[in-house]
């Protein structure tokens, strides 16, 4: 059983899609990753397993319930974009209020609240109001909170906005513990790096429809490229190479630098030996890869941003701000 | 319930955040140390039982007023022409007075209403003890309520006065009325008018005075803390000039219900309706709402703890302001009566309808100005109603102005469908009226005063929340957050 599926799910706002179709599945255990330009519909899509919006058709299930039904909500733990904690409340208040929301017993969240602080670094300001916070530590507060109550499935909107760079290691460590613990992790996050250490399994949604999806090996991995560079003053043969039946192109930024594609089913070899017997000396040979934000590029490239660029008069805001 | 809980304290914590509930605290904590230095001096036995120097008059003038079935009737007769004056007064210690209550009639002694058509050939009315009559009044249930013609609404059309016809009566009748019955009259007359306590009253009928002359031996013990005792009123702890010969519960009332009940209710009812027109809008905005939404509570759970959690902010102030006035009033008074704190709950139900709609229109609206202004224009739409219900209340039988009939259907319509704002205020005044005044002088109130039920104000007021609060709902369901 999957721990989220959704099927053929759409969400309209009036006139705009903002999820046309979407399919996916996430399994018990695994940090996947939902990308995409803003306005392409991944916070919809959470907002929907949460009940927060409804879906107009197709189908979502989270723990192998309706998505969004009150006994569901129990067991998931959501940190929002762009959350606003009452200012009012000190961390540990707030972690208090929450907790009794999820139904914790007192003498339980007496014992977690500090706890769940240390583990995101704050617990030495639990008693400030949090409106002396600064972003990152609310942050921080926002993730605590999402696992008070020790919740399957976490469920995490841009989890590192705004928290510095050894933050974001901090929380990484985090997430991969907690998928040791056995948790699901269901992350929303604009930062590619981050996602493509962490993730198992990444999607990516273009105006609202689901464009990629699979692990990050099998997004990264490219047809076979290589890199070749010769010795100073020599003349690559590309018509010979050519011949053999390989693609070739010059790197144009790279002056001396050929590019080799290979069709499936063929090795770089036979190039190798006609360079050697040509008495051509390689000084450079480098496999070319892709890394998850060229998978990104590529697949967004020349499409319209999301439909937030520009609210129409009369048109309604699709989700939250992604 | 743990959730509920947890939207009370989240809400205590919102509603004590602010500077505003501290400069109210505040502002009320003077108002309490004011009234705090009201000191309430009995007036001296002379003036209270003669009424020389006072302008509230002699005490014994209302013995007059009778409140038949023993006392059981709260709707009174009079019996005009029996006087009552005091002589032999003496101030003894313990706050006790001793005088000889002197009981003869008047020269206008008219025959008791009766069937006058009926009676009117029975020549010249009988010459009959007035005391005794009195007295038997006062022992028999109460005779038909008065009824008066409404003018403009046509003949048919008659209003019932909280007025007693008194009782027909034979010479065998009054004849029959005892000594012990007397006493037992003049007792309840000094409990019911003058305040004191029954056990401390003390009474003797003096012999050898001819009737229908009477003369009796009183004495009165704690007139200090007597309601219809005439008190010297000093403010800044004796510092200002005495405000001479006012009953005590007269001046309790004053305090407590054109001031606090009045004054305050009315500022900290509008001061609240601000101040809490933006927790409903808080809790939607974008990131917080989803907050909430997300942890395992419906909507509509959420929206009405949120609502009762609003409550807390009044309940506390009112708590504070009401319990404080109480506890200088009685400790200054030496009058323990624990009826006005009902006044708590009142003003804090009071509110729940504005908040109610306030709450509809932040859910609809989202925005705090919005709640802010249609609550307040809510609030002076139901105390005009409420005004206008009072008046026609009063026309009804005063017939002051002629109106035509719709007017008062009109009137009755809207007060009968929409919350009973203005009723919940007479209803807490006629709580505060009989938890200050003697029992004889608060059912005197009500004889000009039509008291709506409770039943009804809260009642038809919580039908109104429930709608109010049903709308909210829907809208809060039924929309993406």
């Amino acid at each position: 059983m999957s721990v989220i599926e959704t099927r053929e799910l759409w969400k309209t706002y009036g006139r705009i899609e903002a999820l046309k179709g979407v399919s996916l599945r996430v399994e018990k255990g695994q940090i996947y990753g939902l990308l995409g330009q803003n306005g392409a519909g991944k916070t919809t899509l959470i907002k929907i397993l949460l009940g927060i919006v409804r879906l107009t058709d197709g189908d979502a299930t989270l723990l192998g319930h309706p998505a969004g039904t009150v006994d569901v909500r129990k067991r998931v733990g959501y940190l929002p974009e762009d959350h606003q904690f009452p200012g009012y409340h000190t961390g540990y208040s707030l972690m208090d209020f929450y907790g009794s929301l999820y139904g914790v017993p007192a003498s339980v969240r007496k014992q977690k609240i500090p706890e769940t602080l240390e583990l995101v670094g704050i617990a030495g300001r639990m008693y400030s109001k949090i409106k002396t916070y600064s972003k990152g530590m609310k942050q921080r507060l926002g993730i605590a909170q999402s696992l008070m109550h020790d919740p399957e499935v976490i469920i995490l909107d841009e989890p590192t906005d705004g928290v510095d760079p050894m933050g974001r290691r901090e929380i990484r460590e985090l997430m991969s513990e907690l998928k040791g613990q056995g948790h699901t992790i269901f992350l929303n996050s604009h930062l590619l790096g981050e996602v493509e250490l962490i993730c198992d399994r990444v999607a990516i949604l273009q105006q609202g429809k689901l464009v990629r999806e699979g692990t990050i090996a099998e997004l990264t991995k490219t047809k076979g490229t290589f890199v070749i560079g010769l010795l100073s003053g020599q003349t690559f043969p590309s018509d010979a190479v050519i011949k053999l039946g390989y693609a070739v192109r010059p790197l144009p930024d790279q002056a001396g630098l050929f590019e080799i594609t290979l069709s499936d089913g063929q090795t770089i070899e036979p190039v190798m030996k006609l360079l050697s017997e040509r008495g051509l000396t390689v000084v450079h040979i480098v496999e070319k890869k892709q890394t998850l934000e060229d998978v990104f590029m590529t697949t967004v490239e020349g499409a319209e941003p999301g439909v937030d660029r520009k609210r129409r008069r009369g048109a309604r805001p699709v989700g939250g701000r992604d | 319930m743990l959730q509920f809980i947890a939207i009370l304290k989240d809400s205590f914590r919102e509603a004590v955040d602010g500077f505003v509930i501290y400069l109210m605290l505040a502002l009320s904590a003077i108002v309490i140390i004011l009234l705090g230095s009201i000191s309430f001096t009995p007036g001296s036995p002379e003036e209270a039982l003669t009424g020389n120097g006072f302008g509230a008059g002699n005490v014994l003038n209302k013995f007059q007023i009778i409140f038949p079935d023993r006392g059981a009737s709260t709707a009174p007769t009079f019996v005009p022409n029996v006087q009552y004056s005091a002589s032999n007064i003496e101030q003894s210690a313990g706050n006790s007075v001793a005088f000889t209550l002197n009981v003869s009639w008047g020269n206008q002694f008219a025959r008791p209403v009766g069937d006058k058509e009926k009676d009117k050939d029975k020549g010249p009315p009988p010459t009959i003890d007035p005391f005794r009559y009195a007295v038997y009044t006062w022992l028999e249930p109460p005779g038909r309520k008065i009824e008066k013609p409404m003018r403009g609404r046509g003949k048919a059309k008659t209003t019932e006065l909280e007025l007693v016809e008194p009782p027909l009566a034979t010479p065998a009748n009054l004849k029959a009325v005892t000594e012990a019955e007397m006493i037992e009259f003049l007792t309840y007359q000094c409990v019911a008018f003058i305040g004191v306590s029954k056990s401390d009253v003390v009474i003797t009928r003096k012999p050898d005075v001819a009737e229908p002359e009477y003369k009796f031996d009183v004495r009165l013990k704690n007139i200090a803390g007597a309601r219809g005792w005439p008190h010297d009123i000093q403010v800044f702890f004796g510092a200002s000039g005495a405000i001479r010969g006012v009953p005590l519960g007269a001046a309790l009332y004053i305090i407590e219900d054109p001031i606090i009940n009045g004054l305050g209710a009315a500022v900290t009812l509008i001061l609240s309706v601000v101040i809490t027109a933006f927790f409903i809008p808080n809790m939607l905005r974008k990131g917080s709402i989803d907050l909430l939404i997300s942890k395992p509570i419906g909507r509509v759970q959420l929206l009405v703890y949120k609502y009762i959690g609003g409550l807390t902010f009044i309940f506390l102030l009112s708590s504070f302001t009401i319990g404080g006035v109480w506890v200088v009033m009685a400790l200054r008074s030496g009058l323990w009566d624990p009826r006005f704190l009902l006044v708590i709950p009142v003003l804090t139900f009071t509110f729940g309808i504005l908040y109610a709609v306030s709450t509809t229109v932040a859910v609809y609206t989202r925005s705090a100005i919005a709640a802010i202004l249609v609550t307040l224009v809510f609030m002076f739409l139901m105390y005009a109603i409420g005004q206008a219900k009072s008046f026609f209340d009063m026309n009804k039988v005063t017939n002051q102005v002629e109106l035509p009939d719709w007017s008062y259907t009109l009137v009755e319509g809207l007060n009968n469908v929409l919350p009973r704002y203005k009723d919940l205020d007479k209803l807490t005044t006629k709580l505060i009226v009989d938890s200050t005044m003697p029992t004889g002088d608060a059912r005197a109130q009500a004889i000009f005063t039509e008291f709506p039920s409770w039943g009804g104000a809260v009642g038809v007021s919580l039908a109104f929340i429930a709608a109010m609060l049903s709308l909210a709902s829907l809208r809060l369901v039924k929309r993406d957050c």
